[in-house]
């Protein structure tokens, strides 16, 4: 390796590397000894170190409502995944709730046991049920708020709403064949109705549940 | 040896659950890091808009990919990463990375505006090096502070930006250089201070 030369001042590059710990160790005997060099070598720290103790800049306070918006329109979340065997759990669940369903079909086909009921006027029946939608509907709009607010669900629990979700999914089939042919009398529509409400308010309940008793750490 | 801003401890249950969308941690990480990140945006591409966007793009992509942090890092690094991976994204879409490589027309722009405005250019303050910065090229300036502010060696650098670390390296040296002439001539027009430098 060539020798640096007392008067052959070193370029900026290795002044850097100077600065850095590297650099030829002639080039660095060189900075050492040399009055022009090391100033040179001073400066650049100087600067570096000015770079270094620059302040923190402040995002504008509004930025996060910005990326707040576009988190609800691309939701980023990973749900809890269902193990195993909670997805055969949910197919039981959706036999089961279209077993409920075609009984209460079966059972609206027979003599009626709930006279009360059945020999009710249809005005009142009507009213009757456009109660239960309406309570749907607030519950429906419960929950629509409620997934709207990012929580953490355990698996369990994650099971469990599946479940509901298809014994819903099970009823919602059944009333919309109520507008078929084979539709379905007051009553039949009604108790369908009512173990929707049902449902929905198990799932409201489980969704709710983390706003109850919230974990805060930080 | 470089100290990062980003180096800020965060809380594993938090991490969990920005993980699976909870808004409160998600916000948490965003209180924590947004300054750093706002911070190198800004410093590297010297515009305040570009600065938000690349924060904002910064921390979508994060909740979209906590997922995938597996921890065996620390998180500030792995956050650090995709905010740098975005500013290069975005000095990609501004089209003058490759023009400012040469770090020629707006630093001499620069220089003439420097000889243009005699006496206004204020004394030798932490914010008018912040002035000059914002006159070195962009390349020169991504390169000067993932180096020396960031900590980030000069082969990372240059395999970042798809280059060499030679590449890197002589990118700093221009951008010290070009730092060391106009410091010297913001020195020269500056009443308040008398600089030997020159």
């Amino acid at each position: 390796m060539q020798k640096q030369s007392e008067h052959d001042h070193v370029d900026l590059a290795a002044l850097l590397d100077y600065l850095d710990g590297a650099g030829s160790e002639s080039q660095r005997a060189h900075i050492r000894n040399c009055a022009q060099c090391l100033n040179q070598t001073l400066e650049l720290s100087e600067t570096r170190t000015r770079l270094r103790h620059l302040p923190p800049m402040q995002p504008p306070p509004e930025l996060w409502s910005r990326i707040e918006n576009e988190l609800d329109e691309k939701p980023t979340g990973v749900p809890d995944k269902l193990d195993a065997w909670a997805r055969p759990r949910g197919w039981m669940a959706v036999a089961a709730s279209l077993l409920l369903v075609f009984t209460l079909v079966i059972f609206q086909q027979q003599p009626s046991t709930a006279p009360a009921l059945a020999q009710a006027p249809a005005a009142a029946s009507d009213e009757r049920y456009q109660d239960l939608l309406m309570q749907s509907q607030q519950l429906e709009n419960t929950l629509a708020y409620l997934n709207r607010q990012p929580q953490v669900i355990t698996l369990g629990v994650a099971g469990q709403l599946d479940e509901i979700s298809n014994s819903i999914a099970a009823i919602d089939f059944a009333l919309m064949n109520s507008n078929s042919e084979q539709a379905l009398d007051a009553q039949t529509r009604e108790a369908l109705m009512r173990e929707r409400i049902q449902l929905l308010k198990q799932m409201v309940e489980y969704k709710a549940q983390p706003f109850l008793n919230p974990v805060q750490s930080f | 040896m470089t100290t990062s801003s980003f180096a800020i401890p965060v809380d594993d249950l938090a991490l969990a659950r920005a993980r699976k969308g909870n808004r409160d941690a998600q916000a948490y990480l965003y209180r924590s890091f947004a300054t750093p990140v706002y911070s190198l945006a800004y410093r590297i591409c010297a515009s305040k808009a570009d600065a938000e966007d690349i924060t904002q793009d910064t921390f979508i992509e994060l909740f979209a990919k906590l997922h995938q942090f597996r921890g065996d890092s620390p998180f500030w690094g792995w956050l650090r990463r995709i905010a740098v991976n975005k500013t290069l994204m975005k000095l990609r879409q501004r089209k003058q990375l490759a023009e400012q490589a040469e770090a020629t027309e707006h630093s001499e722009a620069a220089e003439a505006e420097l000889n243009e405005t005699t006496g206004e250019v204020p004394e030798l303050v932490q914010r008018d090096l912040e002035y000059l910065l914002g006159h070195l090229s962009e390349t020169a300036r991504l390169v000067v502070w993932l180096y020396d502010i960031e900590g980030y060696t000069h082969q990372e650098i240059g395999a970042m930006m798809q280059k060499t670390s030679s590449f890197s390296k002589s990118q700093r040296s221009r951008a010290y250089a070009r730092l060391r002439d106009l410091l010297c001539k913001s020195n020269q027009n500056t009443t308040t201070l008398i600089s030997q430098r020159c």
